[in-house]
């Protein structure tokens, strides 16, 4: 897995670097706009992490620029701006996803894998994982057979983690796309949502889909990684649900 | 000392920030202590070897700053970028629904910590502005009162349309002092709230009563034939 860093700013760049080398990605860095545009047409990334603010060509040309030559590649764009209308906009200019600075490493680690993993999926109106199927089309859901009523809000959960199937999503990834919030929130209401969906889909099974992963957020278990053993452990009662509401802005993190 | 005695240095209400400055300017000034505090811990540390568990302290340490200083930043940003902005006009629409929206989606949080949150509305309540971004206001005005309230209570957000206004009050009796008061999320949440709802042609006030607090705020009617 080949990703593109365009980052001006040494220091981040080099940690941006380090820690995905860690994980095993093979990583390039340019420290303009000029150079991230020209290695980005010439060579084949998986993945494009764009900074906006870039010497010689800015971010916002080399977006537009990638995107007439190589549609298809995923790009993440950083920012320093969090405004709902600049994250449309670059939206808008075909980037995948945005994530502004200041930013914590595991939130972006989260989200190139929950990027790299989007391009590869076809866009389906059925999702399944296990014997769980969402239509995105009918608007329904049914487990092992039986139809379970959600609401609009739970529906829209339960499909962005069966978008990211076998992935984690961070608290931030889940209240940008699901409830279209740019900032963090002071309550815990993604964990409060991620409790009912879990009392709707899996309670009664043993086979339990929805996970708590400690430190990054959550993730629903793929086909072949549905643990039932894994899932006990997982769950949040509803006292630490509440325990954490207070101040849960770096807590949940 | 004076005849009048000593004299005392007027106490800011319960969550309130010191008056004379901007909020910007104190946001400003509160991003000084953790910076200075991540500062000597860091020079502390590499002044000599250490057991290893003084150097991890020391980045635990350093995260918790961090995190403090990534909310402040968040804020500085944010109140910056809000009191640039232009007002957009928009189209008309209801906000008694957006509102009665917007309770439903926190209702299950406020069963969560105990909050009783009781919504009343006149209806309809047609306003003139970006449907998007008053969504996102309204939800983080509710979020940080719920945050701010004290368990058992309730949190009451009123929405009347007086002659061409609407005036939405939310009260809220207040639990105890957050962390790093008057600079916790929650309060700076309000705080960006308040920016938000000016930038969008509101009156805003924030009252702080002994047992109470109450935000209201003040938004001109569109006509009701318009909103959708």
């Amino acid at each position: 897995m080949r990703i593109l860093i365009a980052e001006d700013d040494e220091a981040l760049a080099r940690f941006v670097r380090q820690g995905l080398e860690a994980e095993r990605y093979s990583v390039d860095v340019f420290s303009d706009g000029e150079q991230a545009r020209n290695a980005a047409t010439e060579f084949e990334y998986d993945i494009v992490i764009l900074d906006l603010n870039l010497p010689k060509l800015d971010g916002v040309s080399v977006l537009r620029h990638l995107r007439s030559k190589k549609p298809s590649v995923p790009v993440l764009v950083l920012t320093q701006r969090t405004r709902v209308e600049d994250r449309v906009q670059c939206l808008d200019l075909g980037a995948d996803d945005y994530l502004a600075k200041p930013f914590s490493f595991s939130e972006l680690s989260a989200r190139i894998r929950a990027l790299v993993r989007r391009s590869h999926l076809p866009s389906e109106s059925v999702l399944m994982a296990a014997d769980l199927k969402l239509d995105r089309v009918q608007r329904l859901v049914e487990r092992a057979g039986r139809r379970i009523d959600l609401t609009a809000k739970e529906f829209s959960l339960l499909e962005y983690l069966m978008l990211n199937l076998g992935r984690s999503v961070t608290r931030a990834m889940i209240i940008e796309h699901v409830w279209n919030l740019t900032f963090d929130t002071t309550t815990n209401v993604v964990d409060v949502y991620i409790n009912y969906l879990r009392r709707k889909i899996d309670d009664g099974h043993p086979t339990k889909l929805i996970h708590t992963v400690r430190g990054v957020g959550y993730e629903m278990s793929g086909p072949s990684e549905a643990k039932a053993s894994e899932a006990q452990a997982s769950e949040i009662p509803t006292s630490e649900v509440k325990a954490s509401l207070v101040d849960a802005g770096e807590v949940k993190r | 000392m004076s005849a009048a005695g000593p004299k005392l240095t007027p106490q800011p209400a319960h969550g309130a920030l010191p008056k004379g400055r901007s909020p910007l300017a104190h946001l400003l000034h509160a991003l000084n202590q953790p910076l200075t505090g991540l500062q000597c811990s860091l020079e502390l540390a590499v002044t000599g070897p250490r057991p290893t568990e003084q150097y991890v302290r020391t980045l635990r340490e350093g995260l918790e700053l961090t995190g403090r200083m990534r909310i402040l930043v968040e804020a500085i940003r944010e109140l910056a970028d809000t009191q640039q902005a232009e007002s957009e006009e928009g189209e008309p629409f209801l906000l008694d629904d957006l509102l009665r929206d917007t309770a439903d989606d926190l209702t299950p949080v406020a069963e969560t910590v105990g909050v009783h949150l009781l919504l009343t509305s006149h209806a309809p309540l047609p306003v003139r502005a970006d449907r998007r971004y008053l969504a996102a206001l309204v939800f983080r005005f509710l979020e940080s009162a719920l945050s701010l309230a004290r368990e058992g209570s309730d949190l009451q957000i009123a929405a009347t349309a007086e002659q061409e206004h609407l005036r939405l009050v939310v009260s809220w009796k207040p639990g105890r002092l957050p962390e790093y008061s008057p600079f916790s999320r929650q309060e700076l949440g309000l705080l960006i709230t308040q920016a938000g709802w000016e930038r969008s042609g509101a009156e805003w006030t924030h009252t702080r009563g002994e047992t109470t607090q109450t935000c209201t705020v003040r938004l001109p009617l569109a006509s009701p034939f318009t909103a959708r």
